[in-house]
């Protein structure tokens, strides 16, 4: 066993810049959602403005890619690395958008172009568990480093915007009329984004080998079905209390905030804070949700999410839920100011299709 | 810890039978996840007490559900709505949130897409999580069904090409107690060639075989007669993976 799990890299692209323009930009309730016109379709979004390509492309997809990398201090490995990506869909609309080339961009080819554009060497994977597939990402490379498996393993989490997935949500009515409002009362649904995350994790001890920074410790997780429906959250919150009680030992790991999911979908924010009412009654930690911002970056998300805790521990604050005015529950918990952490500690958690559910638990 | 594999079954599409009382669950699921909830309930038939909270799904597969994927991009072609239907099975883990709400299993199902190894990558997933106490039973599967599209594909990197890939199922139940021992198990993935990894060129055993299902099958097979290989290695242009199997406990 290699034991402690430790970040040492953490960068990301989204609708709100960077990891320190988003922080940035979140601490000042900004929102940079924007409307969107497809065919029939009129929406709010978290599109990446200065993406040249276009949405749902391969071209799209790998000029993310490249810009995410770019955020990275550390690309190296060795023949004991591994890479991880989360992915939903990958390049949805490539076979829509060129019918000259053979198609790629599909996401179980994702890992692969990312390994190739930074000659990243080692063992590759592809996570496929919808919305949650960036916490599940980190949870893999987790378990494998605290068993000394690997040495080190860079997770991706990467989706972009396309017709595919906004006409599917479209149709299942899940899109928010105007901007999404998380845990708000008068929420009506979720807005898309797109982006990418990326998080280099390896032991305590190589870290301080090679003199990386200890930016977060992974002090717990936890995955659980709720096997209850496709796409509707369990009513009762199984899945996710389950998950919460595995990542914080029964509420017995003090947690200084909660990252939630926070879709902005009626029935996700409800079950979310029937689970947290299962695990803390009453008095749960501060909670935030950065969808409001930057959209539902799906795959990507729980990545995205990550990095930004990571920076809520380095600055001890989580910042405002942008869209939120009139929260639904726990109005000293959640809402549109900037809180501070109650204790050095910041658990993330996503939901998704399937019924899958997974949190982590991060420490400073 | 000692892990075995309690229960096997394979399945191909071509000789599914839904059984009469999946059919009400089944009757708008696509063939990726019919397949899946079938071959599963087979291999689960071996331990119907299996605690779910105490039982994960860890499914792997090369492509995922393909043709449901274009039959989307064909409504979005065409300007039709799309189906929501369609839509949320269009996701790869469909299949794992089916087997889960169907059979009652509550804990962490992990789907994994790899062009390489597919049931190996989530074999060994499953025989890790056997092996440490996480979880009391595994289901471990690969599911594939392809597509028009892809075979389209096939044919035009690789004319000529005359190995059929059967659409189907594979599916193992690990536990701590079985017939037979699942000891070891080591799955190396390497870059390769888009036309390897469309030749699927896999050797083991003196053994040669071209399609995705291929190693599962045979594995599956040689348990099903009580043949447990002290050493079984699987090699192809995208990897190796290596098992020993031992005799159990029946």
């Amino acid at each position: 066993m290699a034991g402690e799990v430790v970040i040492v890299d953490s960068g990301l692209i989204c609708a709100t810049g960077n990891q320190a323009e988003s922080w940035h930009n979140l601490m000042a309730n900004h929102s940079s959602l924007t409307p969107l016109e497809l065919s029939n379709l009129h929406c709010h979004v978290g599109r990446i403005v200065d993406l040249p390509d276009e949405i749902g492309s391969r071209q799209r997809l790998v000029s993310l890619i490249r810009r995410g990398i770019n955020q990275l201090q550390i690309t190296t490995g060795t023949e004991s690395s591994h890479l991880i990506v989360a992915t939903t869909k990958g390049a949805a609309d490539e076979p829509l958008t060129d019918h000259t080339k053979p198609n790629s961009g599909f996401a179980w080819q994702v890992a692969e172009m990312i390994a190739r554009e930074i000659n990243y060497p080692g063992q590759r994977s592809t996570v496929s568990a919808a919305c949650a597939s960036g916490t599940v990402a980190i949870i893999q490379a987790s378990q494998m480093i605290e068993k000394g498996e690997v040495d080190q393993v860079l997770v991706v989490g990467i989706d972009i915007l396309s017709r595919f997935v906004l006409a599917g949500f479209s149709q299942l009515q899940a899109l928010a009329e105007g901007t999404c409002r998380p845990f708000d009362k008068k929420r009506n649904g979720l807005c898309l984004g797109e982006g990418i995350g990326l998080l280099l994790l390896t032991s305590k001890k190589r870290a301080a080998e090679r003199n990386w920074p200890a930016l977060a410790t992974i002090n717990g997780w936890g995955i659980a079905c709720d096997a209850s429906h496709i796409t509707a959250p369990c009513r009762q919150a199984s899945g996710l209390s389950t998950v919460l009680h595995q990542a914080t030992a029964g509420a017995t790991k003090t947690v200084g905030a909660i990252n939630a999911h926070g879709t902005g979908t009626i029935y996700n924010d409800a079950m979310e804070i029937t689970a947290f009412k299962n695990l803390w009654g009453n008095t749960p930690p501060p909670f935030h949700s950065v969808k409001g911002a930057m959209g539902h970056c799906l795959g990507a998300a729980g990545v995205i999410e990550a990095c930004l805790a990571v920076t809520s521990l380095h600055e001890g604050k989580i910042p405002a839920t942008v869209g939120l005015h009139e929260p639904e529950n726990f109005p000293n918990q959640v809402g549109d100011r900037n809180q501070d952490l109650t204790a050095a500690s910041i658990l993330s958690c996503n939901s998704g299709f399937g019924g899958i559910n997974a949190a982590i638990l991060l420490n400073s | 810890m000692t892990v075995a594999v309690l229960a096997t079954s394979s399945l191909r599409l071509a000789d599914m039978v839904i059984p009469d009382h999946l059919a009400r669950d089944l009757r708008r699921a696509e063939e990726f996840i019919q397949l899946a909830v079938v071959v599963s309930q087979q291999a689960l038939a071996a331990a119907p007490q299996v605690d779910g909270h105490r039982t994960g799904i860890y499914l792997g597969t090369a492509f995922g559900p393909m043709e449901c994927n274009f039959s989307v991009l064909d409504d979005l072609v065409m300007k039709e709505p799309i189906s929501p239907t369609l839509f949320s099975h269009s996701v790869f883990n469909a299949a794992s949130g089916y087997i889960a709400r169907i059979s009652k299993i509550y804990g962490p199902a992990l789907t994994m897409t790899s062009y390489g190894w597919p049931f190996f990558r989530a074999l060994q997933s499953g025989w890790q999580a056997i092996k440490e106490r996480s979880l009391d039973h595994a289901l471990v599967l690969q599911v594939e069904t392809y597509s028009t599209l892809l075979h389209h594909a096939r044919t035009a990197m690789l004319p000529g090409t005359s190995c059929p890939w059967p659409a189907g199922a594979t599916a193992w139940l690990l536990s701590h107690n079985g017939p037979c021992l699942l000891d070891y198990i080591s799955v190396l993935e390497e870059p390769c060639a888009p036309e390897a990894r469309l030749a699927r060129q896999e050797t083991w055993q003196q053994t040669e075989a071209c399609h995705p299902l291929a190693a599962a099958e045979e594995l599956t097979a040689l348990i099903a007669r009580h043949h447990f290989p002290q050493k079984w290695q699987a090699e192809a242009a995208y990897g190796t993976v290596e098992l020993k199997l031992s005799q159990g406990e029946a």
